[in-house]
């Protein structure tokens, strides 16, 4: 991934699908068409080797028609390698690209995008169009840039993920930190609260089922409430773990059952801290019912409002006649990456079925300047 | 994180628990419901009382505690009476309980009305029996505690029993009937939908540079034939982290449980005659508002 031409030159995969559209071409003449402002974003726009920036980069020129043209978007660190790039399929135009998440490229590199000091990453638009006399026209590209920190070290906001404190009549409750280093290392946001979704199973010999919701609720609850329930659950047995009539999907938010505090970033950031408390008996159903729960930071207000910020996870385990004990995850740890695909199966679901408007998991493409 | 550490922690922490365990293991002797009547003013003034779910607990839940103005409540009098075959179901007495204040003469009321409930005052636990009632009293310098662990029938009546005894206490009766609702034994049915009975229309929000709020309209016409009878709900879903200023609490007479106002109808929205409420919304995102889910109660039930 290094070492390669710079980004304004023509890349030479794009290179090469122009030349077989060469054969394929409807020659035609292709005037301007929708011409946005053209933008970057690198968010955060500070942090570690352990921050996910996300690049995202939208508004770059379109034509009308563009079936005569191809256009590619390159993405780079500091002029020197493209990181990413998009090429329209089927000829046509493109006008954004992202989000990359830099940290996935940087990982299968093993440390080349985020070394200390600061960085540009640049996303440049090139569009190819055949004219009437059966040459190419090149429209004028488009170039922006934005600028981002990359320190030696930034603390880890789940440096105290997970806690197991027993209480006085011996259950361990669970107390899940999330702690914001301040204004670098995560996006900006005024109100994270922690949101988990968990997972259940019965184990039985070879087999894993998903738990019946009858099995883990207070015995009246009414059939309309576990019809509720099973209205939010994925196929996969997970599903945000609130009660039936919760208003919020957080651990820590306002319901009354909720419990901690809310956390932000920031120049006075502040620690987002929930609790739990499951108590559950194994069945003779199973030799091992099995929980599995993530949880997530969510932004939940600011301009990074519908973001998450990182992921953690615990279990928690119980065996037939026996109260079950909660754990860590032994296969899973946390990170700053975004939640698992199952969990936005899930989240989705709550918010569609509490009429919440859906999540966003990315930053929208805003601000940076042109290249010089 | 260090795992090490952790488990070190949560050694020393079972260990701790452990001796706390040991003692309570033993526990003191409950006391008949009789000697939680006919309590003098002081003794009232030390009346405290407590709702804890002991069964199966998939999701968090929480205590319902309540005392008397004046007084400190401290729930941690109930620990030595814990029943040894419940262990592990009083947690939620260590994790933020919620609570509210009655008057003397209310939880004098309260003790009354159960009284006339043999099936709570036995002080005994109920086959299937999940949720516990707790009350605590100082007598002559000496801490009584009585217990009855009632199964859905029984926490129905008690619900009802409190309720009744509340009628003139707003907090009370909200927080008894959040409870109630929470764990689906409200002791009576809810405020009726009468959605389909109803013409909705709002009016675009703007904001109010004066107060930073998000102001909009919403005319709700009876559009049946039969007057609907106060008190009149409007519930909706107005979107992530955006809260009505005006609204009345929350309502779990819709699901999702949803914010609503009250609207000023006076007795009844006769068929045909309609009615405007002014929203006002916090909105520090300044997102766009939009009132999903939109339901209308009325009528007598719980809400």
């Amino acid at each position: 991934m290094k070492g390669r031409a710079p980004s304004r030159r023509r890349d030479a995969n794009a290179t090469l699908l122009l030349a077989s559209t060469l054969l394929l071409v409807n020659l035609g003449l292709s005037r301007p068409g929708r011409a946005g402002a053209s933008a970057i974003s690198v968010s955060p726009a500070c942090g570690s080797a352990q921050t996910h920036f996300l690049i995202s980069a939208a508004g770059f020129r379109t034509l009308s028609p563009c079936d005569s043209c191809v256009s590619t978007i390159f993405v780079s660190i500091d002029n020197i390698s493209n990181i990413a790039y998009s090429v329209s399929k089927n000829r046509g135009c493109l006008s954004d690209i992202g989000p990359v998440d830099l940290k996935a490229l940087d990982d299968q590199c093993h440390g080349c995008y985020l070394r200390p000091g600061t960085h540009t990453a640049i996303a440049f638009s090139a569009t190819d169009c055949f004219n009437t006399s059966g040459g190419i026209d090149n429209p004028d590209p488009g170039c922006v840039q934005a600028t981002f920190e990359v320190m030696a070290s930034l603390p880890d906001p789940w440096a105290n993920d997970v806690q197991f404190l027993q209480t006085p009549d011996l259950r361990d409750s669970v107390v899940v930190t999330f702690n914001p280093p301040g204004s670098c290392g995560l996006p900006d946001c005024s109100a994270i609260y922690l949101i988990q979704t968990v997972r259940q199973r019965h184990l039985l010999g070879p087999d894993t089922l998903c738990t019946p919701l009858l099995a883990q609720t207070y015995p009246d609850f009414s059939s309309t409430d576990l019809a509720k329930m099973q209205g939010s659950r994925t196929p996969g047995c997970t599903r945000i773990d609130a009660n039936p009539g919760d208003v919020d999907p957080y651990l820590n938010g306002n319901d009354e059952s909720d419990c901690g505090t809310t956390g932000r970033t920031g120049t006075n950031p502040a620690v987002s801290v929930a609790c739990d408390i499951p108590k559950i008996i194994g069945g003779t159903l199973a030799d091992t019912l099995l929980d599995e729960f993530e949880v997530d930071a969510y932004c939940s207000s600011g301009k990074n409002k519908g973001r998450y910020l990182g992921k953690t996870f615990w279990i928690y385990k119980a065996t037939p006649g026996t109260i079950g004990a909660p754990a860590r995850d032994p296969r899973r740890g946390p990170d700053l990456g975004p939640p698992t695909s199952e969990f936005l199966r899930a989240d989705s679901l709550w918010r569609e079925q509490h009429g919440v408007s859906q999540a966003r998991p990315f930053p929208a493409a805003k601000g940076g300047t042109k290249c010089p | 994180m260090s795992i090490g550490s952790v488990s070190r922690r949560a050694f020393l922490s079972s260990a701790l628990a452990w001796g706390m365990w040991a003692n309570a293991s033993c526990a003191q002797t409950l006391s008949p419901y009789s000697d939680f009547q006919g309590l003098n003013q002081p003794e009232l003034g030390t009346l405290q009382g407590k709702l804890t779910l002991l069964g199966t607990r998939e999701h968090r839940t929480y205590t319902l505690a309540f005392d008397t103005f004046g007084h400190t409540l401290d729930i941690s009098v109930f620990r030595p009476f814990y029943r040894a075959e419940f262990v592990g179901g009083y947690t939620m007495d260590f994790s933020s309980p919620k609570a509210f204040k009655a008057s003397t003469s209310q939880l004098a009321a309260l003790i009354d009305s159960v009284s006339q409930v043999p099936s709570i005052t036995d002080g005994g636990v109920d086959p299937s029996g999940a949720l516990s009632f707790s009350m605590s009293v100082v007598k002559s310098g000496v801490t009584k505690v009585f217990e009855s662990v009632l199964d859905t029938t029984d926490s129905r009546l008690l619900f009802g029993r409190m309720l009744g005894a509340l009628a003139t206490n707003q907090d009370g009766a909200a927080a008894v009937t959040k409870f109630a609702c929470f764990l689906g034994l409200l002791p009576g049915p809810t405020i009726a939908d009468m959605t389909p009975s109803v013409s909705l229309v709002t009016r675009g929000f703007r904001k109010d540079r004066a107060s930073g709020q998000y102001v909009g309209k919403v005319r709700v016409t009876n559009t049946g034939a039969q007057a609907l009878s106060a008190p009149v709900l409007l519930a909706f879903q107005p979107g992530e982290n955006i809260t009505v200023v005006n609204g009345g609490g929350f309502t779990c007479a819709a699901f999702p449980s949803s914010p609503y106002v009250v609207l000023p109808v006076g007795t009844a929205l006769a068929p045909g005659q309609h009615v405007d409420m002014v929203l006002r919304f916090n909105n520090p995102d300044d997102d766009r508002i939009v009132l999903s889910a939109q339901r209308v109660y009325a009528g007598p039930g719980f809400h």
